[in-house]
C-alpha cells in the first residue's frame, strides 16, 4: 500500500484536489452555481457567437458560457468546475516541469487553483477568465516545443495577436512566462533585456490596436471584457490571479534548482542526511500550508451573508420552501430581501400566519419588498409579486433585475417569467419574442417549446391550473403602485379575488407587521369569503385580537372572538410580567420570544 | 449545400392565390422614397420565397430566397427609375413542398426625395428604470450600416438621453446625460462643450432640447422628472413631473434666458421653435399633486414669441390649442421646417405619450389652423417621438403597434398637398429576425442630413472628468 501511495502520489493529490473541488462547490457553495447560471443566458445561434468573436477575449467567454449554461444541474457544474480546476492545476504543473520543477513540489501547482479558488468567492469573477488561462497555460507549454530563436520569434509575431484575441488578458501569462523562461535559460544579458522589452512594447501594440477595433475604453480592452461582471472595474483578485499563475511554475523551477545547490554543498560536506531532510522538511510544510489554504483559507473568501443570500435565492427558485424554513430556523435572517423569502416560504406552506414571529420581523417590507436598484434582491421580490398575483409588479421587477445585470447578460431564469407575465397579461407578442429566445437555449428549451402551445390561446391559459388562477387574480383595474399603500394594494388584490388566500394573509400580516391592530380587525372578517379558511384563527392572529379586545379596556375572559384559553392565559401572564418589569428577560423567552407581544412591544 | 440549392429553387406550378402574400413587415401600399435601403420582407412558414418586382414606369428585378432579400444596387436603381410611379410585386411562395403565387401588391415610390443620411435614435430595453445597454445610434438609412454615436460600451453606466440636431444638421446637436455625471452636451462643428444647467434660479437640469434654426440658442425644459408604476393590467409606467419650466440656452454665452412666462405655477414642457425661429411652441398644464392627480395634468399648446436678435422672450402667451378641457394632453410639438405644420401628439392625459396606448399623431396645418388625427398612420397602439426629414416631406415616429410594448421606428411620406402615405417600419436586412430577436425599444428618432461625428472615446474622459461649465443667467 506505501508503495502504492509513494508510486501514484501525486495523481492520488490531484484526484483528491479534483473530489475537494466537486465537493467545494456541489456540497458548500451550490447555489454560487445557480447564481452564476441565472446571470448569463447562453444561445446557440450565429448572432451571440459573432458578437462574442467581435472582441479580444471574446473566444473564452463564448466556451465559458458555454460550460456555465450546464449549472442548471448543480452535478453538472460542480463536474465542470473540478474538471477545470484540475486541468489548471495539472498544467501549471507541467509548465513547472518545464521549467525545471522537481516532483518533491508538486504541491505548489496546486497554489494557482487554491488561489483561484478563493478568488471566486468573488462572484462577480467570471468563467471566462479561467478558461482563458487555460489557454494561455496550453500556449505556454506550445512554447517550450519551439527550439530555435527563429521558430521563436515566428510564433511570438503570429500567435500572441491571435493569443490575446482567444484570451485578452490572459495572453500577458504567456508573456511574462516567456520573459522568465528566456531570462532563466539565457541569464540576463542584451540578448533577454532585447527580448522582453520588444515583447512587451509588441504585447501594448496590440492591446492598442484591438482597442482601436472595438468600442470599450482602453483599461477594458486590456483587463479583458467580461473577465469581471461589472464591465467599468478592473478587478485586483484578477490581477492576482493572472500574476500567481504567471509565477508559480518559475518559483517551483527556482525552488528546485536553489535545493540542488544546496544539496550539491550538503553533500561536499558529507552531510547528505541533512540535506535531504531539508528537503522532507519543505515538501511537508508546502503540502500542509495547501492543505490548510484548502481547509480554512478558501472559504474566507465567500462572504457569509452574501453567500446567504445566494443560497435563499436558489432555495426560492427552486421552490424549496421546507429547506428556506429549516435554513432560517438554523440563523436567524435580518434582511428584508431574507425575511420576505421566509415569510414567502411559510405561506406557501400554508404557515405564515401561524409561525411568522418565530422568526425575526421588522415591518411590512418584509412581505412585500421594495424596489432597490440590486439585482438579486430585485429578482427574489418579483417571485412574490408573481405569486401573489401582482403580475405586473413582478414583470416590472423580473424588467428591473434583468436590466441590472451589470455586463449587459439577459437571463433565463428572468426571460421565463417575463414570458409567464406576459402569457397572463395576454401580451402574447411579447411572450412569443422570449419564448423564441429561449428555444435557442438548451436549458430552457423545452419548457419553451411547452409553452409555445399557450400562445394566443386564452382558453388554454385560462384552464391552466396555474396561470389560469394567476390569471384570476391580478387586478384588471389600473392603480399607481405605492410603497405606503401596500395593505390597500393587498386588500384590492384579495377584493378582486376573494380565492386570492395569500393576499389575504399577506394583508392581514402587514396589519401586525405595522402594528396597526385597528385595521387588523377590520380586516380580519374578510377571512369568512375565504373558502375553507380554519375557523380557529392562527396563534398570530388570536394573540393580536385577544391584545385588541384588552387593550379596549375590557376582561379577557369576556373575550367574544376565537380566542385559545391557552393564548388568553399566556395574554394574562405576559401582561403581568410586563406591567411589573417591561425589561423583564421572562418576556424575551420560551412563548413570549415568538409571540406577537413581543414583536408589538419590544420591535423598534 | 442544402441551403444553396433551396435557394435557387424556382416557382414550378405554383397555385394561383387571389390573397396577398402575408409578408412581414407590412408593406403592401407604402409608399417610400427612392435610394431607400431594400424594403426586404419575409414570409412566416415559407420555406422559399420568389419575387419578381417590376416598375411601373420602367425596370425590374428578382429576388429568391429564404426572404426577399434584394440587391442594394439594383434596388435603388428601380427606386430611382420609377420616382412617383409603383413597384409591383409578384411573390411566389414554397410552403410544404407546394409553389403557392399571391395576388400582386404595390409600393408607391414618392416623387418626394430624402436625401438625408439617415436616422438617428435610442436604443434602450423598454423598460422601467434600470438601462444596462443603452445607446444612440445612427443608421444609413439607404443602406442597413448601423452604428453607435455614443453607446453604453463607451461610456458605462450611463443614462443618456438622445442627441439633438438643429433641424437634422448635426453640425450643432446636444446631448443631456443624466446619473451621477449628469451633463449637457453641447457640440457645435466638433468642439464640445460640458455644462452644468442647473443653477439657483432653475430647477433642475435642462432635458428635452429644441434648437433655434439659427444655431445660436437651444431650447429646453427643466423637468423634476418621477415615475410610477401601474398595478392593473392596462398601463405600465407613468412619467410625470414634479414641476417644470422652459427656458433657452444662449450656446454662445451659455446663458440661460429665463422668463417668468415659462416659469409659473404650472408646467411648461417641451418648447420649440418655429421654422421662422420667431415663435416658441410649448405645452402647458396646470399643476396638480403626483402622482395621486397624475390624471388631471393635461397640457394644452402655447405659443409666445421669440426675437432672435434680442434673445427676449415675448411678454404674451397664446393658447392655440386647448384640449384639457376635451380630456386631452398635447405633447411633443414638433413644426415643421418649411413652417406648414405642426404634429403632436394627442393622449387622455401626462406629457409622456410613449407609455399611453390612445397616444395618436395629430398634424395642425400652420396656414389654416385646422388640425386633425394623422388617421393614415395611427395605430391602436402607441404612437409618439415623432420628427421631420429636413425637407419635410418625411417623418420618422415609433410605434408599439408591433407588440405593445418594443417601440420600432416607421417612416411615413407628407407630399405637398398634405396627402399622407401609408408608413413602413425601418427597413431591415432579414426583418423577422432582427425585430422578433430585438430586445430594443427604439425611440427619439430624427432623420440626420449628414453622418453624426462624435468622438465618443474623448466623450467618455469628458463625462467622467466631471469637468463642467456652469451656465449663467440672463434674466429679463
Amino acid at each position: 500500500m506505501k508503495n502504492i501511495v509513494g508510486k501514484y502520489w501525486q495523481s492520488l493529490l490531484t484526484l483528491t484536489f479534483g473530489i475537494g473541488v466537486f465537493i467545494f462547490w456541489y456540497i458548500l457553495y451550490p447555489y454560487a452555481l445557480s447564481f452564476q447560471e441565472e446571470l448569463q443566458l447562453f444561445i446557440y445561434d450565429s448572432q451571440y457567437l459573432i458578437e462574442r468573436l467581435g472582441y479580444s477575449g471574446g473566444v473564452s467567454v463564448y466556451i465559458a458560457e458555454f460550460l456555465t449554461q450546464f449549472y442548471t444541474s448543480l452535478t453538472a457544474g460542480a463536474i465542470i468546475l473540478a474538471v477545470i480546476f484540475v486541468i489548471l492545476q495539472q498544467l501549471t504543473w507541467k509548465v513547472a516541469k518545464n521549467e525545471g520543477a522537481d516532483d518533491r513540489h508538486y504541491p505548489l501547482s496546486f497554489v494557482p487553483a487554491v488561489f483561484l479558488l478563493y478568488s471566486m468567492g468573488d462572484e462577480n469573477i467570471l468563467l471566462g477568465l479561467v478558461v482563458a488561462t487555460i489557454i494561455a497555460l496550453s500556449v505556454n507549454l506550445l512554447y517550450t516545443k519551439i527550439e530555435t530563436n527563429r521558430w521563436k520569434i515566428a510564433a511570438i509575431a503570429i500567435g500572441l495577436p491571435i493569443l490575446f484575441w482567444i484570451a485578452s488578458s490572459a495572453a500577458y501569462i504567456t508573456v511574462g512566462y516567456i520573459i522568465i523562461r528566456e531570462i532563466r535559460k539565457n541569464g540576463i544579458n542584451k540578448e533577454s533585456i532585447l527580448l522582453s522589452i520588444g515583447l512587451i512594447i509588441y504585447m501594448i501594440a496590440i492591446i492598442i490596436v484591438c482597442y482601436r477595433m472595438s468600442p470599450y475604453q482602453f483599461y477594458r480592452v486590456a483587463s479583458g471584457i467580461n473577465f469581471y461582471r461589472y464591465r467599468h472595474i478592473v478587478s485586483k483578485a484578477e490581477i492576482a490571479i493572472l500574476l500567481i499563475f504567471t509565477i508559480t511554475p518559475a518559483i517551483a523551477g527556482f525552488i528546485t534548482k536553489w535545493q540542488n545547490e544546496k544539496c550539491v554543498s550538503a553533500s561536499k560536506n558529507n552531510s547528505k542526511t541533512k540535506g535531504n531532510n531539508w528537503i522532507t522538511r519543505t515538501e511537508t510544510l508546502e503540502a500542509i500550508a495547501i492543505a490548510l489554504c484548502c481547509i480554512f483559507v478558501v472559504r474566507t473568501g465567500y462572504d457569509e451573508r452574501k453567500y446567504d443570500i445566494m443560497e435563499y435565492d436558489m432555495l426560492l427558485r427552486r421552490h424549496s420552501w421546507d429547506k428556506i424554513i429549516e435554513k432560517a430556523e438554523k440563523k436567524q435572517a435580518t434582511s428584508p430581501t431574507e425575511v420576505s423569502t421566509i415569510n414567502f416560504a411559510l405561506a406557501m406552506e400554508g404557515r405564515l400566519t401561524d409561525r411568522m414571529f418565530e422568526f425575526y420581523q421588522k415591518n411590512s417590507e418584509g412581505l412585500m419588498p421594495l424596489y432597490k436598484r440590486e439585482l438579486t434582491s430585485t429578482l427574489m421580490a418579483n417571485e412574490i409579486y408573481f405569486r401573489i398575483g401582482m403580475i405586473n409588479t413582478a414583470q416590472r421587477f423580473a424588467f428591473e433585475s434583468l436590466e441590472s445585470i451589470p455586463n449587459h447578460q439577459k437571463s433565463g431564469r428572468i426571460m421565463r417569467r417575463l414570458v409567464e407575465t406576459n402569457m397572463i397579461n395576454g401580451q402574447y407578442e411579447v411572450a412569443e419574442k422570449y419564448i423564441k429566445i429561449l428555444k435557442k437555449t438548451f436549458a430552457y428549451r423545452r419548457w419553451a417549446n411547452e409553452m409555445e402551445g399557450y400562445l394566443y390561446n386564452d382558453e388554454k391559459i385560462d384552464k391552466h391550473p396555474f396561470y389560469g388562477e394567476m390569471r384570476r387574480f391580478r387586478v384588471t383595474e389600473d392603480f399607481l403602485y405605492s410603497d405606503n399603500e401596500m395593505d390597500q394594494m393587498l386588500g384590492l388584490l384579495f377584493m378582486h379575488n376573494n380565492d386570492n388566500r395569500m393576499a389575504l394573509e399577506y394583508l392581514l400580516a402587514c396589519e401586525l407587521l405595522t402594528k396597526d391592530i385597528g385595521h387588523f380587525m377590520e380586516y380580519y372578517p374578510l377571512t369568512s369569503n375565504l373558502k375553507g379558511y380554519p375557523t380557529v384563527p392562527p396563534r398570530s392572529f388570536q394573540e393580536a385580537m385577544i391584545y385588541a379586545w384588552i387593550n379596549q379596556g375590557k376582561k379577557i375572559q369576556d373575550c367574544p372572538w376565537p380566542v385559545s384559553d391557552f393564548v388568553k392565559q399566556n395574554m394574562a401572564k405576559f401582561g403581568q410580567i410586563y406591567m411589573a418589569d417591561k425589561n423583564s428577560q421572562q418576556l424575551q423567552e420560551g412563548y413570549f420570544a415568538t409571540s406577537y407581544w413581543n414583536y408589538l412591544f419590544f420591535e423598534r | 449545400m442544402a441551403i444553396a440549392t433551396a435557394c435557387t429553387e424556382h416557382p414550378e406550378n405554383a397555385m394561383k392565390l387571389t390573397s396577398e402574400p402575408p409578408i412581414y413587415p407590412d408593406y403592401k401600399g407604402v409608399t417610400i422614397p427612392a435610394g431607400i435601403a431594400p424594403m426586404n420582407f419575409n414570409i412566416d412558414g415559407a420555406e422559399i420565397v420568389d419575387v419578381s418586382v417590376k416598375g411601373s414606369i420602367v425596370g425590374e428585378m428578382h429576388a429568391n430566397g429564404e426572404w426577399a432579400d434584394f440587391d442594394i444596387e439594383e434596388w435603388h436603381n428601380i427606386t430611382e427609375q420609377n420616382k412617383g410611379g409603383d413597384l409591383v410585386f409578384r411573390v411566389s411562395a414554397k410552403n410544404d413542398g407546394k409553389w403557392v403565387e399571391y395576388a400582386d401588391f404595390k409600393m408607391h415610390v414618392s416623387n418626394d426625395p430624402l436625401d438625408d443620411y439617415g436616422l438617428t435614435y435610442r436604443k434602450l430595453a423598454p423598460g422601467y428604470e434600470v438601462f444596462s445597454d443603452i445607446g444612440n445610434y445612427q443608421r444609413d438609412i439607404h443602406t442597413f450600416d448601423e452604428e453607435a454615436i455614443l453607446a453604453s460600451t463607451a461610456v458605462p453606466g450611463q443614462c443618456m438621453s438622445c442627441h439633438t440636431a438643429n433641424r437634422t444638421n448635426p453640425r450643432q446637436l446636444t446631448v443631456h446625460l443624466r446619473g451621477k455625471h449628469a451633463a449637457t452636451l453641447v457640440q457645435i462643428d466638433g468642439k464640445r462643450t460640458w455644462l452644468t444647467t442647473k443653477t439657483d434660479s432653475t430647477i433642475c437640469n435642462c432635458m428635452y432640447p429644441y434648437w433655434h434654426p439659427s444655431g445660436n440658442y437651444c431650447a429646453y425644459s427643466l423637468n423634476k422628472v418621477h415615475q410610477s408604476f401601474y398595478v392593473g393590467n392596462k398601463r405600465f409606467i407613468e412619467v410625470f413631473d414634479d414641476a417644470s419650466d422652459a427656458t433657452i440656452l444662449d450656446v454662445r454665452t451659455n446663458e440661460l434666458i429665463l422668463s417668468p412666462l415659462l416659469q409659473t405655477k404650472d408646467c411648461e414642457t417641451y418648447p420649440t421653435f418655429s421654422a421662422d425661429g420667431k415663435t416658441i411652441y410649448y405645452c402647458t398644464s396646470k399643476a396638480h399633486r403626483v402622482p395621486a392627480e397624475c390624471e388631471k395634468m393635461r397640457y394644452d399648446l402655447c405659443t409666445i414669441d421669440f426675437d432672435a436678435e434680442s434673445g427676449r422672450v415675448g411678454n404674451t402667451v397664446d393658447t392655440i390649442l386647448k384640449v384639457s378641457d376635451k380630456g386631452h394632453s398635447i405633447t411633443f410639438p414638433r413644426p415643421s421646417y418649411d413652417g406648414k405644420y405642426l404634429m403632436y401628439c394627442l393622449s387622455d392625459f401626462g406629457y409622456f405619450p410613449i407609455d399611453h396606448k390612445e397616444s395618436d399623431l395629430w398634424l395642425m396645418d400652420l396656414r389654416s389652423g385646422e388640425t386633425r388625427a394623422i388617421d393614415e398612420v395611427n395605430s391602436e397602439d402607441t404612437e409618439s417621438f415623432h420628427n421631420w426629414s429636413s425637407n419635410s416631406h418625411w417623418f420618422v415616429f415609433s410605434s408599439r403597434r408591433e407588440d405593445g410594448q418594443y417601440s420600432l421606428l416607421y417612416i411615413a411620406n407628407i407630399d405637398s398637398e398634405g396627402n399622407i402615405g401609408k408608413p413602413f417600419v425601418m427597413p431591415q436586412r432579414n426583418p423577422r429576425e432582427y425585430y422578433r430577436a430585438s430586445l430594443h425599444s427604439y425611440n427619439v428618432p430624427d432623420f440626420t442630413l449628414t453622418k453624426v461625428e462624435l468622438d465618443a472615446r474623448a466623450a467618455y474622459e469628458e463625462v467622467f472628468s466631471d469637468e463642467r461649465i456652469q451656465v449663467g443667467i440672463k434674466k429679463q
